[in-house]
């Protein structure tokens, strides 16, 4: 209450009164100025960086595909590597070490062409398919894996044993993981 | 607490922007200041004081080339810093009247009041400046009684003047006695008081009922003639004199109350007489609003006493037993600040002479 002044000084009161209330005014916009700023930081730094990676991706896969295609297999590989690390058989045998198994089985006169390995439930089974140089090392090789205990359900392909040279045979084994540890 | 009240109490209005003020009382020997900040809803003493002056002023003359006066206000704004200020003006040189309006909004009222204003008081329109307080409406006939309080156009403008060269800004101006009011009077309290008020030259008596001043009146009687009566009576120095008002084991003199309040009477009787003519006038005007219809009739509810020689032993009993009135002395911190919980930086009875002082610097949000 502006009480028994004069009017000059009723307006320089006034005056000086909405001057502070502009200042404080502008005091408030700019603290909620910077405030909104600090906030904003680092939402930013990371839509930036999703965004860097984003083009990358983008430059990678329709600049230079087979570049692309190259990392993407690496990367499978990387990926499949770890997976069998993680898997149960993993743990103790390598797909590679059922392989190497094989191959040593297989002999000179046998070659293995295909290998896949299959996990089902607990059980894992082996598809391999290749060429015996002739009837007698197709033989010795089934007969070979029907004495390993590591191996179970091998049989004769009584067609492949049509031919007399380069037989092609296929086989499903089944793999006894507890006998392959020893 | 009121919704504003408790949500001025969490979110207060930004100190620079509250644009606080100081209150400025300029006495004839002195001027006090004080300034009163809020602190967690509540009212506390930032600064306070009082500036003697080299010589004693007259508001007979002209201040605004007074030097005394110029050179303690600017000593009080270096040393204290103080920019706006809310100041009393001295109450012989206002003059105070009621009268009745018709009711409406602030322009019309004011232009109604301005209407009528010359034939109260001794000034033209152009050489005055005024304020008016509702005091109550009447739905009957439409009209609004209202307090008015003129002050010489001059009178401010060389007080504005005087404070700007000293480096603060008056941001509003108050009788001295008004501010007493606000100081001693409880503000939620509507009753009649009479206010009594004893400075060194003079004595003032006012009259407060529904939060307004009403009537003043004052004579020129004040402490320092209760000074001389003792030197006269007792044959002692002024300092002596002094010390036997305020201190009752004072050794110097055969301390006998009766003794001392006799070395006074003079003083003391020429102001109850002037008491008890007010205290006539006032109910003979009540009487007569009452038999109109138009109030109630407020009676004087108690008699307050501010200014340090309202401690004087025997002052109390002797207005109440003369007077016939209840008689106090004022608690000066009543609207600031709870004596049971604070106790206050300034002595009781140097209190009682800061009293308008307070009233001044009390938050006008209040008024």
């Amino acid at each position: 209450m502006l009480y028994l002044l004069t009017e000059e000084q009723k307006k320089k009161v006034l005056q000086e009164y909405r001057m502070r209330l502009i200042i404080v005014a502008l005091i408030s916009l700019s603290f909620v100025g910077v405030v909104a700023v600090v906030s904003i930081i680092p939402s930013k730094v990371l839509v930036s960086t999703h965004e860097k990676i984003l083009k990358l991706q983008e430059k990678n896969v329709g600049g230079n595909s087979s570049v692309g295609a190259d990392e993407l297999s690496k990367k499978l590989a990387d990926i499949s590597n770890t997976a069998s690390f993680l898997s149960p058989l993993g743990k103790t045998f390598s797909n590679l070490d059922i392989f190497s198994h094989l191959e040593k089985k297989a002999g000179d006169m046998t070659t293995i062409r295909q290998f896949q390995i299959n996990h089902f439930d607990e059980n894992v089974s082996v598809q391999l398919s290749g060429v015996s140089k002739n009837r007698d090392s197709l033989i010795k090789f089934i007969n070979t894996l029907k004495q390993d205990p590591a191996f179970t359900g091998a049989s004769f392909p009584y067609n492949s044993l049509a031919r007399q040279d380069n037989l092609d045979f296929t086989l499903n084994l089944l793999v006894n993981v507890e006998k392959l540890k020893i | 607490m009121k919704l504003s009240t408790k949500l001025l109490t969490y979110f207060p209005t930004p100190y620079f922007l509250d644009m606080s003020h100081v209150g400025l009382d300029i006495t004839p020997s002195s001027v006090k200041y004080i300034e009163l900040t809020k602190e967690s809803g509540h009212l506390k003493i930032n600064k306070f004081g009082s500036q003697k002056l080299a010589n004693q002023i007259s508001f007979d003359d002209s201040l605004v080339n007074n030097k005394d006066l110029q050179d303690a206000l600017t000593q009080i704004q270096k040393t204290q810093k103080i920019s706006f200020v809310e100041v009393s003006i001295p109450e012989v040189k206002s003059y105070l009247y009621t009268t009745d309006v018709p009711a409406g909004d602030d322009s019309g009222m004011r232009a109604n009041i301005e209407m009528h204003l010359e034939e109260n008081v001794p000034l033209t329109l152009a050489e005055a400046i005024f304020e008016y307080f509702p005091i109550r409406a009447d739905k009957k006939t439409g009209m609004v009684t209202v307090a008015v309080s003129v002050v010489p156009y001059q009178i401010v403008r060389d007080y504005t003047i005087l404070l700007e060269k000293s480096g603060m800004t008056p941001i509003s101006f108050l009788i001295e006695n008004q501010a007493l009011s606000r100081a001693v009077i409880n503000y939620d309290d509507s009753s009649a008081y009479l206010l009594v008020q004893i400075s060194d030259k003079r004595t003032i008596l006012s009259i407060v009922s529904d939060h307004a001043l009403q009537f003043t009146s004052s004579v020129s009687i004040g402490s320092a003639d209760f000074t001389d009566g003792l030197m006269r009576e007792y044959c002692i120095s002024k300092e002596e004199a002094e010390k036997m008002k305020t201190d009752p084991l004072y050794e110097n003199v055969d301390l006998d109350n009766n003794k001392v309040f006799a070395g006074m009477i003079n003083g003391l009787s020429a102001i109850k007489d002037e008491t008890q003519r007010v205290i006539v006038y006032w109910q003979s005007f009540q009487d007569k609003l009452k038999s109109s219809g138009e109030t109630s009739g407020a009676m004087i509810k108690k008699i307050i006493l501010s200014g340090h020689d309202s401690l004087l032993p025997g002052l109390r009993e002797y207005f109440s037993t003369s007077l016939n009135v209840e008689v106090e002395v004022a608690n000066v911190w009543q609207n600031v600040l709870d004596l049971k919980d604070t106790v206050p930086d300034i002595k009781f009875n140097d209190s009682l002479d800061f009293a308008t002082v307070i009233g001044l610097a009390l938050p006008k949000h209040r008024y």
